[in-house]
């Protein structure tokens, strides 16, 4: 509300004010697959699972501990990589996914698909989010050159300047990359978001824009901590329940963005958000932190979610990335060889 | 407690004035946050806040070192469909710490840069009005690239209603709990106006909106005052000045509504303006000039008419 004209005068235009989402104390992602995995035999899955399952039992009691109330609400979701590769058959890969998590005692409650990232039901996530990044200045930024939004790429310093050829010859011309706040020594990250590419649309060429699989993650997370709206201050990629013994679509896209397989689960977005990935996913989640840390998000929708949770007398920060963690488990074939042979 | 700010005014490169609907499809450079609009007493319409980095020194007056780290605030208005400003906006904290923080430190505080010098806000003040120097704050230069991107939209024809100038307003808003508000405007020449606000610091974040509004009707007279050369240099060559006057008094007269849109606490700024040099003073006398000229050159041209001796 504008204060200026409320004593006699407002309009709808001058109020925004974000409209909530029902939060669970913690979100945990249980593993994550390419298409590919998904579609070749079950014992890759199968090894995933079973060892995202007592990372999952742990996670649970981790939160009962922490929550005053004894009533932790924990929700699990599943990330589908259907933005990279779209060509399977959703109604398959879902009840191979469910069935098998299932057999290693674990509940997706909701299943997610990272195209929704990029567009949740007609809302253009990934676009917002991009319109969001606020790239960190390196010294001499006086505000005269515009910030080089348009490239694609975000980074945590300042690169190893470029000379021509003839100059990097010359040993003394070079400069190392430089983190911004860096502690003694430097881990210089430089992240392609996306790129543009022509494609021929009804005998026309348009540039698409392909989103990097860390930037959809980054939506991932901020959507999983329920932290993104829209124009009008709406939530976005909310759950929808999928009805039971519903058939399922042909085709991904013709599936809402987020899905809600347990109509008992708590609510999917939540203060804080727990990825049990597979260890090759390390530097995606590196780029992820890089992503959220520079990004100019809504201050309101920050301050309402502490707010709430300072009700409920659980504390949440305010940097985003600190309300992330991760677990990286082994996919490797050979711990998983033998499993009936362990000791325990 | 002290805002550094510029304001750049223009018209909107188009032919007529944009419905309000339009103008919102306009302003949402930013898919995902709102754009904000008042219909009354005329169109205002707000872009959301577009963030910058920067990492710079600070121009003071007397020179002295200052380092500026933070975020810019720039956002862009369009007033009555017609009139575009891009008004960027730094809030000025000293800095607690000597050397750079984590990023996230200066992204959550919107629009502050903080700064780390032995110098008086005053003196950071005089030295954003008076000194701009190619390796400090710059935010002329944010400004412009936002009116600029703006102009350039598909949304718009590019055809111009009227020959105009854009101006560039400088402003600074000191806090001052135990002077009086007071406002001093500079013309420094044909473009470029500086101002100094003195407010109490609880009303410092109001500051912006009056400069902006300042800056609308600082425009507003400057062109209204072209507008009169121009119809004389037409009508000494021998040229009827008659479809500019026209169009500038079409266009420009709805958009005089001094303070309409600004705190009311802050009147007392525009009560200042109207006494010296008295805005709406001058402006009468422009438009009433017009009109004159143009009630005159209609009577003549209808003298003209075969069978005119009606008027004799």
């Amino acid at each position: 509300m504008n204060t200026l004209d409320a004593p006699v005068y407002t309009e709808a235009g001058e109020q925004s004010s974000p409209r909530q989402v029902r939060l669970s104390h913690l979100s945990v992602e249980v593993g994550h697959f390419y298409m590919e995995d998904l579609m070749n035999g079950e014992d890759r899955i199968r090894r995933q699972f079973r060892r995202v399952g007592p990372f999952l039992e742990a996670m649970v009691k981790m939160q009962a501990a922490e929550t005053v109330t004894g009533k932790p609400r924990v929700s699990t979701c599943f990330l589908i990589d259907d933005y990279f590769n779209d060509k399977t058959d959703p109604g398959e890969i879902i009840e191979k996914l469910t069935r098998i998590a299932g057999e290693c005692g674990i509940t997706i409650d909701y299943l997610a698909r990272e195209a929704g990232c990029a567009d949740a039901d007609g809302v253009p996530l990934a676009e917002i989010t991009a319109n969001l990044l606020l790239p960190e200045p390196p010294v001499g930024t006086t505000g005269s050159r515009p910030p080089v939004q348009e490239s694609g790429w975000l980074c945590n310093g300042e690169g190893s300047p470029k000379g021509d050829s003839d100059q990097a010859m010359r040993l003394d011309v070079w400069r190392p990359p430089v983190e911004f706040g860096k502690r003694n020594h430097s881990i210089f990250l430089d992240i392609e978001l996306w790129k543009n590419r022509q494609l021929r649309f009804e005998g026309e060429l348009v540039t698409e824009r392909q989103w990097s699989c860390p930037f959809l993650a980054s939506v991932w997370q901020l959507v999983r901590l329920g932290a993104l709206r829209d124009g009008s201050g709406e939530p976005v990629a909310q759950p929808q329940v999928w009805p039971e013994g519903a058939d399922w679509p042909k085709r991904w896209k013709d599936l809402p963005a987020v899905i809600q397989l347990n109509p008992g689960a708590t609510p999917f977005s939540a203060y804080r958000a727990f990825s049990i990935l597979p260890r090759t996913y390390l530097h995606i989640e590196h780029a992820v932190s890089v992503i959220l840390s520079h990004l100019d998000l809504d201050e309101s929708v920050i301050a309402q979610t502490i707010e709430r949770a300072r009700q409920e007398r659980v504390h949440v920060p305010v940097e985003i990335t600190e309300r992330l963690s991760h677990g990286f488990i082994d996919d490797s074939a050979e711990m998983g060889e033998a499993p009936r042979a362990d000791p325990r | 407690m002290l805002i550094l700010g510029e304001v750049r005014t223009a018209l909107l490169r188009n032919s007529g004035p944009l419905s309000s609907a339009r103008a919102a499809d306009l302003l949402s450079i930013k898919p995902g946050r709102p754009v904000l609009a008042t219909e009354r007493p005329i169109n205002r319409t707000v872009s959301p806040d577009t963030l910058m980095g920067v990492d710079c020194r600070l121009s003071t007056v007397p020179k002295v070192k200052a380092r500026g780290i933070g975020t810019v605030a720039v956002r862009a208005t369009l007033s009555g469909g017609l009139l575009l400003q891009s008004s960027a906006q730094a809030k000025v904290e000293f800095a607690e710490s000597q050397s750079r923080q984590k990023w996230s430190h200066y992204a959550r505080k919107r629009g502050v840069v903080e700064v780390m010098t032995k110098a008086e806000s005053g003196h950071l003040a005089e030295g954003h009005r008076t000194r701009i120097d190619a390796d400090t704050l710059d935010l002329g230069a944010v400004s412009q690239h936002l009116i600029g991107l703006i102009q350039q939209r598909p949304q718009l024809d590019h055809v111009v209603a009227l020959r105009t100038r854009p101006t560039r307003l400088r402003w600074t808003a000191e806090a001052d709990d135990t002077a009086e508000p007071s406002v001093h405007l500079h013309v420094d020449d044909q473009v470029l106006r500086t101002v100094r606000v003195v407010v109490p610091a609880s009303l410092l974040d109001s500051a912006e909106r009056f400069c902006v509004d300042l800056a609308l009707h600082d425009w507003l007279l400057t062109t209204v005052d072209n507008v009169v050369e121009q119809a004389d240099r037409i009508a000494a060559a021998g040229s009827d000045p008659l479809p500019l006057l026209t169009s500038a008094l079409g266009l420009l007269v709805k958009l005089w509504m001094p303070a309409a849109h600004v705190d009311p606490r802050l009147r007392v700024l525009w009560d200042l303006m109207e006494a010296q040099p008295g805005f709406t003073r001058q402006w009468q006398a422009q438009i009433t000039w017009i009109r004159d000229q143009m009630a005159v050159r209609t009577i003549k041209a209808l003298e003209r008419l075969p069978g005119h001796d009606v008027f004799h």
